[in-house]
């Protein structure tokens, strides 16, 4: 219990520490606001210059999705898509942005459990950046691009059942980032192979068959498809719960990898001296 | 006459020493002022300061760019990592690259030249604004800003040398951009 204390101790300073720093610098205000609302235009535009003033060119693209409404499907592609992004280069990179910074071998020298700073930065990044995102939708909601036929609480429960596999998976990021001293390439190769392989912003039948079932086993894929086909057409959750187990129980095996490689890597980077220098 | 000052001159002249040594004295004097002179047009001219600082600028980066070297990759990849999921998207609403949606709006159907053209002014914007706009907001990040900036130098021309050397990258990384979506994406060049 002690321990479990100690442990949510360290992560609670670390939340902090990251909400002030995020606070601190007034920029906030363009990631909050400008930016979730202004970058999915782009795909947008595109998708609207590619179907046409009426539509006469959306044909292919309903017959890979099944639906002409291609600004909704864009749209929540592109804001999961950012949101992971934006989750990548903040809790992913926390370490090594520290290291960056050269404050990072004075944080691993406090009597902490390591892995707090993880849990620490990666759910501080989740509140951060979920609100920018609530904020988004509702203004493609309100400008009348975006359609809406889910239940919200169908939502919540999606987005529950993706939280141990992102959690995991930054965990595992965060501790390969810091066996690698340069590691934004690996952010830039990552957010385009999420982008592809999940379909995130594009439709994944465009794939060839084998990157499709590549891009399948992804729970990111089921969690996009579970938003899309709720949102869009207004599937109901019970037709969805093979997606919602599978993405639970991929969610918490990745979730402990992560927990066993942030260890290895842990006690690697302690006999290579990895933590100071950049 | 600045360069030896009153007081020393006047001393001299009070001594006994012959005319011609006043005058030897002023002679190298003078000597010494064009020097000067000579030296000051020579390494404080606004242009050459300038080429210097910019050339100072480019070697910290290459040298930089040496030492990651896969940043070298990165700045190739860059636009590819970029254009990857927009390529496919236009695929899924014209796999052949003719879209009657763009020739509704344009009078044009090929949608690959089209989006190419955007692309290379796009792809410049974006290079600009990340690697100029934060060119000194890097060097503070990694804690060097500050040893910089009290070099004697002027901030401009540092600030127009990393410049430089982004506008240097940035054509790379377009050529090689453009280059690669024509043979590996097979788009039509426009030109």
């Amino acid at each position: 219990m002690k321990r479990v204390l100690h442990f949510l101790q360290a992560m609670k300073a670390v939340m902090i520490r990251d909400i002030l720093t995020f606070i601190r610098y007034k920029s906030w205000f363009v990631s909050i606001v400008i930016w979730p609302i202004v970058f999915p235009f782009t795909f947008l535009f595109l998708g609207k210059g590619l179907a046409g003033p009426s539509n006469e060119g959306v044909y292919n693209f309903a017959k890979l999705t099944g639906t002409t409404d291609f600004g909704s499907f864009i749209i929540l592609g592109n804001l999961v898509w950012m949101f992971l992004n934006i989750l990548m280069w903040d809790a992913g990179l926390s370490l090594n942005n520290l290291r960056r910074l050269g404050m990072l071998d004075t944080i691993w020298t406090f009597p902490a459990p390591k892995l707090s700073y993880i849990f620490g930065s990666t759910i501080s990044s989740l509140i951060l950046n979920f609100i920018p995102m609530i904020f988004s939708f509702i203004f493609f909601r309100i400008i009348k691009v975006l359609q809406f036929n889910a239940k919200p609480i169908d939502i919540f429960i999606y987005s529950l059942s993706i939280l141990p596999f992102i959690i995991g998976f930054l965990l595992i990021f965060a501790s390969l980032s810091l066996r690698s001293k340069e590691a934004s390439l690996v952010v830039q190769a990552m957010r385009v192979l999420l982008s592809i392989l999940c379909g995130l912003q594009l439709p994944l039948n465009v794939l060839p068959e084998f990157l499709q079932k590549i891009g399948i086993i992804i729970p990111i894929t089921h969690y996009i498809n579970c938003l899309r086909d709720s949102i869009i057409l207004g599937v109901k959750l019970s037709d969805k719960l093979p997606s919602i187990y599978y993405m639970i129980l991929s969610g918490f095996f990745i979730l402990f990898t992560g927990i066993i490689t942030f260890a290895l890597v842990e006690k690697n980077a302690k006999s290579k001296g990895l933590i100071s220098g950049y | 006459m600045e360069f030896v000052d009153e007081g020393s001159f006047n001393k001299l002249k009070q001594s006994s020493l012959r005319a011609f040594d006043y005058k030897n004295l002023i002679m190298i004097g003078v000597i010494e002022m064009d020097n000067i002179v000579e030296m000051n047009e020579k390494y404080c001219h606004k242009f050459y300061h300038f080429f210097l600082v910019a050339k100072a600028s480019l070697k910290k980066n290459l040298l930089e760019l040496i030492r990651y070297p896969a940043n070298s990759i990165f700045v190739v990849l860059f636009p590819i990592f970029w254009t990857l999921p927009i390529y496919l998207l236009i695929y899924s609403f014209a796999p052949d690259g003719v879209s009657y949606g763009l020739y509704a709006y344009t009078g044009t159907k090929m949608f690959f030249s089209y989006y190419l053209i955007g692309m290379i002014g796009g792809l410049f914007i974006i290079q600009i604004f990340w690697g100029m706009g934060f060119s000194l907001k890097r060097l503070m990040d990694i804690g060097v800003l500050e040893t910089i900036w009290s070099y004697p130098m002027n901030h401009v021309h540092f600030t127009i040398g990393e410049s430089v050397y982004n506008l240097v990258e940035t054509i790379y990384s377009e050529v090689a951009s453009v280059l690669i979506v024509r043979y590996v994406f097979g788009f039509v060049l426009p030109f």
